[in-house]
């Protein structure tokens, strides 16, 4: 039984997110997690994820999407940094499937918290550490937590039939039919019996045949014989068992009442087919807790999803699912904007519009406090989202999957560092060259700014170009005018320009335009105006 | 069965031309003249002045109950017996004989294993249960050899007597007899598959009839559920190899329930009891042993790229090796990220002696040792190494190295070293070899010179091979049958050690000028320096 609610063709790595919700989970709450000691949940993430988070300010994007749900927050996550690995099917697949979740927000909720309820049911039947080496602490615990899930079983059951005739999203349907067929009633009424005859309470019969050394071997337990017979005849058994002749075979034998070691020593051989039992309606527990758990984990990506909506839609902020699927370079956009600032200025944010359709290099520069480095972000936040299968946040947006997001910002507190400012930029700038892909979207904000305008420049220009060259995608936000000058005059149509511009009365607009860099900051303006230069020429705008 | 098997051989007809002549009969694998040795030998002086006692003990590890070691302080006296064991050890190079051996031994192994465990036994049926086991190991490891040998025929003398003797053994009906009986009991009783039931304290045991698999129905019952994930649940069942009181009991019922396979099993035991095994085989199983140890032991130094040759073992003392390096160091660098330096010497026309020098931890010990392994090991018939060897066959070696113990006595440390000295030369034959390390330190560099040269007479007149390490220059102009050996350095940093030991007049001083240059202290660099 499979879920394939994130992908069309198989599982997400629902184990990662179980673990990781657990440890998230114990982090926040202080209460103590189990089998999670040797679990690093990096492994899941692109090698340079805390530098995304950082550098993309996501951290209150993720918490917006989840709330205090543990398990939406690692799954959101994983898929926005992960995103890059999806191809357009998945895409596609989780566009529809997220269309049907943000039409039937209920129905979704209602299925993360059944998962829930099941995964709970293992708190509540709690096995210790110690009890696990005991066969029939095992059985009973499997059959009184196995008993309890059967409920939840029905439950979703009823759930899944109600709701089915709601959903168009291929994904969903299969996932309905699935319950339907895979959990029937009679499967289920089937499972109850068979657990009430695994108490054995009238004796066992196992087989076994002689291996090496006459050693019995090769343990195998066959269906328990029952008594027929009613609850009075069970009790006189049990308080005057002389009056009850066992039938017994040709060979055989007996042990007395009073022997206590003798009576010991048949409990624990009796305990090979207890453990047979146990150990199958044990592993099938935890194989359905698994399925569980993973419909946990695939059903919290769409709650993310309809919480971050809601909260967008409620500031009354755009959202548009995106095409993906322009041949690259491809990048077409309309109100594009960042959400958590978007969020967090109630909606009075300033929206942008971006054509680099066939662009490799997106330069973007101009004046300070301008927006740059927020369109920068909102780019790099947009192509998370709508890689991983969610809607992005702008009034239209068309684009091309990239291989990877990259990105590398000015670091202003590592100026201490003894290795100098400048290694340190080219170190990372040489990480990333190490796990650059063809087909990667490379975001520089400030890069190569620690050194002198001119040799940053010559350095600059030499690693764009070889980016792209190398088929990469590359925004830069720079101040490097040498550089962007240069660029600028190469008459590149796969180069665009951007500029951030101030209004007539040197009002920051926020607003980015196209446009060619400027041989100005304003700050040299205001120099000049101060030591009233004497200048013909003035360079910056009037 | 010694007596039974050996009257077998006796009428048997050989198959191979090849082979050896059939009145020869198979003794042991180890001598030319097929008589075992059975005495003990003690450990030789020389073995930790030359590292062969680790070589020996690494060589041995993890064999200790074929005590093997004896095996190797015993080298060889006669050059047909080194031929002989060389002879062998080219059979067991070629990978399917040594992996026919190996698995020979491991079915040797078994069945020592199934016999100590039918000792330890407590229920009678387990004790003989191991016994078979232990007779089926047996037999089929002797069969599943002949077949090998068969598949690849042995070219050595020692191993087609042996083939001889196996075959004639395995063919005559006392060994057929035994097998089949033992096989057929094991059959029968791997058979036996029974139910029991357990209700409240009653057990009852019946043949098994076809039931279903109840385990694998709960887990079918619930397959689709998972998610790929291994079961987490696993139990281990109370005693292990050792039947508890209950197992003891339902045992005792399937025996009774079994009367066939056990009645066979039980008459087995009373025919054959615990001795069923030919001595020869058992002696030919440790012997063989003494090869394998230490083709084994080599074996990770070959596959590391260091070569290892059959010497040619002679009477004469014109001796020779080429890129030959010091075993136990060799072993001890495997896996570390250094190698091993060969070095290579040659003795010719009269030439007998080496004097050793140059810089501390330049080799010099190393190459000294090494020349009294490859000897030893030579003289056992086994493999050296290097590239090739012309060794000598010595009678005895005598190792002259400081020791710490001595310094401390109260007659001083010259006097010792002169009375270990004078009981070497007295000792010596010309068929010796003496290796000689740093000796008269102690003293001053007059006295030690005198000293030296005394004992050089001594040693040339004695003309027997030696390796002298010696820190006195000069010294091999004394004889024309003196060779002059020094340890090396890098010209480029004096500092580092080549670990080389050639051939060429001992030039000491080139050396301090080296280590003055990389110091600035040279004539033309002082100038230099204090020209400014």
């Amino acid at each position: 039984m499979k879920t394939w609610l994130l992908y069309p063709d198989r599982d997400s790595d629902w184990w990662w997110a179980s673990r990781a919700t657990a440890l998230r989970e114990s982090k926040r709450t202080g209460r103590r997690a189990y089998d999670i000691d040797d679990f690093h949940p990096d492994r899941a993430f692109p090698w340079n994820a805390d530098t995304l988070i950082q550098d993309l300010g996501l951290a209150p994007l993720f918490a917006t999407i989840a709330g205090d749900a543990d398990d939406v927050f690692v799954v959101a996550e994983r898929e926005l940094l992960t995103g890059a690995t999806n191809d357009l099917d998945t895409i596609r697949y989780r566009q529809a499937m997220l269309a049907d979740a943000l039409a039937n927000p209920d129905t979704i909720r209602a299925l993360r918290t059944l998962a829930i309820e099941a995964v709970e049911l293992h708190r509540h039947h709690f096995l210790g550490t110690l009890s696990r080496d005991y066969p029939d602490t095992v059985l009973h615990w499997a059959i009184d937590l196995l008993r309890d899930t059967l409920g939840v079983i029905a439950k979703l059951r009823s759930l899944a039939r109600g709701a089915a005739s709601h959903f168009s999203a291929p994904g969903w349907l299969r996932f309905f039919s699935m319950i339907e067929t895979d959990l029937s009633e009679d499967y289920v009424t089937r499972l109850g019996e068979q657990l009430s005859q695994l108490r054995l309470r009238d004796g066992m019969t196992m087989s076994a045949q002689l291996e090496g050394g006459n050693l019995p071997g090769h343990y195998l337990l066959h269906e328990p014989p029952v008594r027929i017979e009613s609850w009075w005849q069970r009790f006189l058994r049990r308080w005057f068992p002389s009056f009850f002749r066992e039938e017994m075979g040709p060979y055989g034998f007996s042990i007395a009442p009073n022997d206590e070691s003798g009576n010991r020593a048949l409990r624990e051989f009796g305990n090979r087919g207890v453990a047979i039992a146990a150990k199958a309606l044990g592993d099938a527990a935890l194989h359905i807790r698994d399925f569980f758990e993973m419909l946990r984990a695939e059903t919290a990506f769409y709650v993310g999803c309809v919480t971050l909506h809601d909260a967008l839609a409620s500031a009354g902020l755009a959202t548009c699912m995106p095409d993906m699927s322009r041949p690259s370079p491809a990048l077409a956009c309309d109100g594009l904007y960042e959400p958590s600032l978007g969020l967090r200025l109630e909606g009075r944010v300033v929206a942008n519009d971006v054509h680099a359709d066939g662009c490799t290099l997106v330069t973007i520069t101009g004046a300070n406090q301008g927006g740059k480095s927020m369109l920068l972000r909102s780019l790099g936040v947009a192509q998370m989202m709508a890689q991983c299968g969610m809607f992005v946040c702008a009034g239209s947006y068309a684009g091309s999957l990239c291989t990877g997001i990259l990105t590398h910002y000015k670091r202003e507190e590592d100026a201490a560092l003894v290795s100098g400012k400048f290694d340190e930029e080219l170190a990372r700038m040489n990480a990333i060259v190490d796990h650059f892909q063809p087909g990667a979207l490379v975001l520089l904000n400030e890069s190569f700014a620690s050194t002198s305008e001119r040799e940053g420049s010559d350095i600059a220009d030499e690693v764009v170009e070889a980016l792209r060259a190398a088929g990469g995608r590359v925004i830069f936000v720079t101040h490097l005018f040498e550089y962007a000058h240069r660029a600028a005059g190469r008459d590149d149509p796969t180069a665009l320009f951007l500029r951030a511009d101030r209004d007539e009365q040197g009002q920051r607009s926020f607003r980015i335009l196209v446009g060619e860099p400027l041989r100005t900051s304003f700050g040299e303006d205001l120099y000049r105006k101060i030591f009233e230069d004497a200048s013909e020429t003035p360079v910056a705008p009037a | 069965m010694d007596s039974r098997a050996a009257r077998l051989v006796e009428t048997a007809t050989p198959d191979s031309a090849a082979g050896p002549s059939p009145r020869v009969r198979f003794g042991s694998i180890l001598f030319a003249d097929q008589q075992a040795r059975e005495e003990e030998v003690p450990q030789p002086d020389y073995f930790v002045d030359l590292s062969l006692d680790q070589i020996i003990a690494g060589a041995i590890e993890g064999r200790d109950h074929y005590r093997l070691a004896t095996f190797f302080h015993r080298p060889l006296s006669s050059l047909e017996d080194v031929g002989f064991r060389q002879a062998v050890v080219r059979d067991l190079q070629r990978e399917e004989q040594h992996a026919a051996v190996s698995a020979f031994a491991a079915a040797m192994e078994q069945m020592r294993d199934k016999l100590a465990q039918a000792d330890k036994h407590r229920h009678h049926l387990q004790k003989q249960a191991s016994l078979i086991d232990a007779a089926c190991a047996y037999c089929d490891g002797l069969v599943q050899f002949e077949t090998d040998l068969n598949a690849h025929p042995p070219q050595s003398q020692g191993m087609n007597l042996w083939r001889t003797y196996l075959k004639a053994y395995l063919a005559a009906e006392p060994f057929q007899t035994m097998r089949a009986r033992a096989h057929d009991v094991l059959d029968a009783l791997a058979g036996v598959r029974f139910t029991i039931m357990i209700r409240d304290l009653h057990v009852r045991i019946d043949p098994f009839d076809g039931q279903a698999d109840y385990g694998a129905m709960i887990a079918e019952s619930y397959a689709r559920f998972a998610q790929g994930g291994e079961g987490a649940f696993s139990f281990h069942a109370e005693g292990g190899a050792e039947l508890n009181y209950i197992e003891g009991r339902i045992l005792d019922e399937v025996a009774r329930a079994f009367p066939d396979p056990f009645g066979a099993l039980k008459s087995f035991v009373t025919d054959y009891g615990l001795h069923f095994y030919d001595d020869l085989v058992a002696s030919f199983d440790r012997e063989i042993q003494f090869y394998m140890a230490y083709l084994d032991w080599i074996a990770p130094l070959c596959e590391g790229g260091l070569a290892f040759c059959l010497p040619e073992v002679i009477e004469a003392k014109d001796v020779h090796a080429d890129d030959c390096f010091d075993l136990s160091l060799a072993r001890k660098l495997i896996g570390s990220s250094e190698t091993v330096v060969p070095n290579s010497f040659r003795l010719e026309g009269r030439e007998r002696i080496f004097i050793v020098s140059g810089p501390n931890q330049g080799g010099k010990t190393t190459f000294a040792r090494q020349f009294g392994q490859l000897h030893h090991l030579a003289c056992l018939g086994l493999p050296v190494p290097g590239r090739s060897a012309r060794l000598h066959l010595f009678d005895r070696i005598f190792t002259h190295f400081e020791r710490r113990e001595i310094a401390a006595s109260p007659n001083g440390k010259l006097q010792d070293e002169l009375v270990r000295m004078h009981a070497i030369l007295d000792a010596a034959r010309p068929e010796s070899i003496i290796i000689m390390n740093e000796l008269f330190a102690s003293t001053t560099f007059r006295d030690a010179r005198m000293l030296s040269e005394k004992v050089t007479a001594r040693l040339v007149e004695l003309d027997l091979l030696c390796v002298w390490v010696s820190f006195i220059d000069g010294l091999s102009e004394l004889s024309d049958t003196m060779v002059s050996m020094v340890s090396g350095v890098d010209p480029e940093d004096p500092t580092r050690r080549t670990y080389r030991v050639e051939r060429r007049e001992a030039d000491g001083l080139a050396y301090a000028r080296a280590i003055a240059r990389k110091y600035g202290l040279t004539r033309q660099q002082i100038e230099e320096r204090l020209k400014s």
